[in-house]
């Protein structure tokens, strides 16, 4: 018999779309409706190609092995190491998190997030700056000018669009797409930027000087050149005149921005033109960054609420110590510093650098991810989790930092345990190996269905 | 009385964002969840909708035929056959 | 003759898509494993769709299928969705702030006749058995504009 669940959260991206219909049946997943293509392989893959039981690498091969064992050597190479990092976090719950800096505190190493190679520039340049936020619903309702710098939401944040701050009629916007104006500045014609008003086509790597420029502009002083990153003098003015005449704006900004050379001086420059157009123009603006996962936003708060630092915290020292550069993942990999990795919730396969992953090749690495990433040629001790969102309950927190409760749609296999689980049973074992007793009954953290009291 | 445009989809370039969905003006008159940019919760009333991924054409007859939907879709999914 | 690009990495729909189906699977190997070029590019290069090149940066090189891109147009642009093979093209160096260069690097393309790697010998051909302190440059780090 075919059950159909509704408002199941979308487990994929930062846009936690919360209006999504599962057909269930027999405890097998068989259909999604109004998620888009990202969100329904999500759903649809999720129970194929899982590992039955944990894994270790013994001869150079992974070998199926019991849970306890596999916990227990976990435990062993985390005890052991002298400077372990934790890695991950955006794919898994808020609850999971918590004991994830619990464990970093235990063993005395560092936690980052995939913040790292995503928006980590864009938390440092608030740091300085502050930021101007909004949630995605005021978005819907008051935006009349949308800006996407340096993104690209059609292929990134598919249903961002049609569900937040394009397409929607909102409250003061009743005409939905025809009282917006949509403006992407991007150095490709991305298909975002087919179905833009204006599209700024900036050259590549210069996006910094064109931010000052529309600062010049506010600061009533002139453009000096005749073309700034390839976009002539006199559409740039054009283009302050036409913001100055709206009434909210917001800008959208992702990798364009924070990857390329200036880093999070391009968000902290973009930051001060938002204030200056809120304090001399009169043009009400906000903005956001465009995050990837779906809990990165989720990792970064709850690594603040318990370390109070949001990313790449570091415990060597026996308390929390903030230095991006110096304690963030890329650079504690590339500079050999790490002698055991714990990865959980994130991909570094896919998404770490060169010189990253070749020397987690040289490290002992423990895997907490339910399918057959190609991070499995590296790892040592594998575990098969029950996916946050789909398989076990949890929160996360949306893009703009709006906390959503995730819930179970099918049950998980047998062997198959919560990440809040496995955390805490790692937590336990490497506690008893360093003599320190049960920190984990003091902190009221309760094993078996994965709940936090 | 017999139409003389027809709905067709794509559905290996469609990617499930919902524009034509969402910006449908017979949609978003029909059912109030879709006007305010949500999946639609009256199957019966509304075109189209996002299913397992990629659009579906669920009650052509209650299309005019205004096009809207296939000037807001970036990757060509959708378009109306004369 | 090799001509100058910059290269730049970032998100597509179909390398999403590809992710959450498995890494080892074809939509991931079809939607990463690609070099997406200007069809203006193209024809100056001599390139047709699906011809293998190798691409290659200050920090690595890679060997991929070139495709035309259907975000066009961005000549001198060249563009790898985030992945296995993009990862080994790219610096880094975090200048002190946590995130590596992972956009606009220069590049050159040439066409070659090895093979394209799946995900999971690429991770072990070019990050787990290379000599990556032997084929980079010594760092400069905190000067190196390019």
């Amino acid at each position: 018999m075919i059950e159909e669940k509704n408002n199941v959260l979308c487990p994929f991206c930062g846009c936690l779309c919360d209006d999504g219909v599962v057909m269930v049946e027999d405890n097998k997943i068989i259909g999604t409706r109004n998620l888009c293509r990202i969100g329904h392989k999500k759903f649809e893959t999720s129970q194929h190609g899982r590992a039955e039981s944990p894994r270790i690498r013994k001869n150079g091969k992974l070998v199926p092995v019991t849970l306890e064992e596999a916990f227990d050597k976990a435990a062993e190479i985390l005890a052991n190491a002298e400077r372990p990092l934790f890695y991950g976090w955006s794919a898994t719950s808020v609850e999971a998190t918590q004991v994830g800096c619990m464990l970093t505190e235990a063993c005395r190493g560092s936690i980052d997030c995939t913040a790292a190679i995503c928006h980590a520039p864009s938390l440092e340049a608030v740091q300085d700056q502050g930021a101007p936020l909004s949630t995605l619903g005021e978005v819907m309702n008051r935006a009349d000018l949308i800006i996407y710098w340096g993104c690209n939401p059609m292929h990134a944040h598919p249903r961002h669009m049609s569900r937040y701050s394009v397409y929607p009629r909102g409250f003061f916007r009743r005409r939905g797409r025809k009282s917006r104006t949509i403006m992407v500045i991007d150095p490709r014609q991305t298909n975002t930027a087919k179905l833009a008003d204006l599209h700024i086509q900036v050259s590549p790597a210069s996006d910094h000087m064109l931010v000052h420029t529309f600062r010049e502009i506010i600061n009533s002083y002139d453009v000096t050149h005749e073309t700034v990153s390839g976009i002539p003098a006199d559409a740039i003015r054009e283009t302050v005149e036409a913001i100055g005449q709206h009434q909210w704006a917001i800008l959208f900004f992702g990798m364009g921005l924070t990857q390329q050379m200036g880093k999070d001086m391009n968000i902290d420059v973009a930051i001060t033109l938002m204030h200056e157009l809120n304090k001399y123009i009169g043009t009400k603006t906000t903005l956001m960054p465009m995050r990837g996962h779906f809990n990165v936003a989720g990792a970064n708060i709850t690594i603040c609420a318990e370390t109070g630092h949001p990313f790449a915290v570091d415990f060597s020292r026996g308390y929390p110590r903030y230095l991006p550069g110096e304690t963030s993942a890329m650079d504690l990999l590339y500079r050999g510093e790490i002698d055991a990795m714990l990865n959980i919730g994130a991909n570094p396969g896919t998404s770490f650098s060169n010189r990253a992953l070749s020397h987690m090749a040289k490290i002992p690495l423990i895997n907490i991810e339910p399918h057959n990433q190609q991070l499995l040629q590296l790892s040592d001790v594998v575990f098969s989790p029950a996916m946050v969102g789909i398989e076990c309950e949890g929160t996360a927190y949306r893009m703009d930092n709006v906390p959503i409760k995730l819930r179970k749609v099918v049950e998980p296999s047998e062997n198959c345990l919560p990440d809040v689980v496995i955390l805490s049973e790692i937590l336990k074992r490497v506690n008893e190996l360093k003599g320190k007793g049960s920190w984990s009954e003091c902190w009221g953290v309760q094993e078996g269905n994965g709940e936090v009291v | 009385m017999e139409k003389l445009y027809n709905l067709v989809t794509r559905e290996e370039r469609c990617v499930g964002c919902s524009n034509c969905v969402v910006v449908c003006p017979v949609n978003a008159y029909n059912d109030p969840a879709v006007a305010s940019g949500k999946g639609p919760e009256q199957l019966d009333k509304v075109i189209m909708c996002v299913e397992n991924g990629v659009v579906k054409i669920l009650n052509m007859e209650l299309c005019n035929g205004c096009g809207t939907c296939v000037m807001e879709c970036p990757f060509d999914a959708i378009g109306l056959e004369v | 003759m090799e001509m100058e690009f910059i290269l730049s990495t970032g998100r597509s729909i179909w390398q999403g898509e590809g992710i959450e189906a498995g890494c080892d699977s074809d939509l991931y190997f079809d939607a990463c494993a690609r070099v997406e070029i200007d069809p203006e590019d193209m024809e100056m290069l001599g390139l047709k769709e699906n011809d293998i090149v190798k691409v290659k940066t200050k920090y690595g090189s890679v060997t991929v299928y070139a495709k035309e891109s259907k975000q066009s147009p961005h000549s001198g642009l060249i563009y790898i969705p985030y992945g296995t093979w993009a990862n080994v093209l790219v610096e880094s160096v975090t200048q002190s702030t946590g995130m590596p260069n992972l956009k606009h690097i220069p590049a050159t393309i040439e066409k070659t006749d090895d093979k394209v790697l799946g995900a999971h010998e690429a991770i072990k051909y070019y990050y787990a058995d290379g000599n990556w302190e032997g084929t980079t440059e010594n760092l400069k780090s905190y000067y190196n504009i390019h």
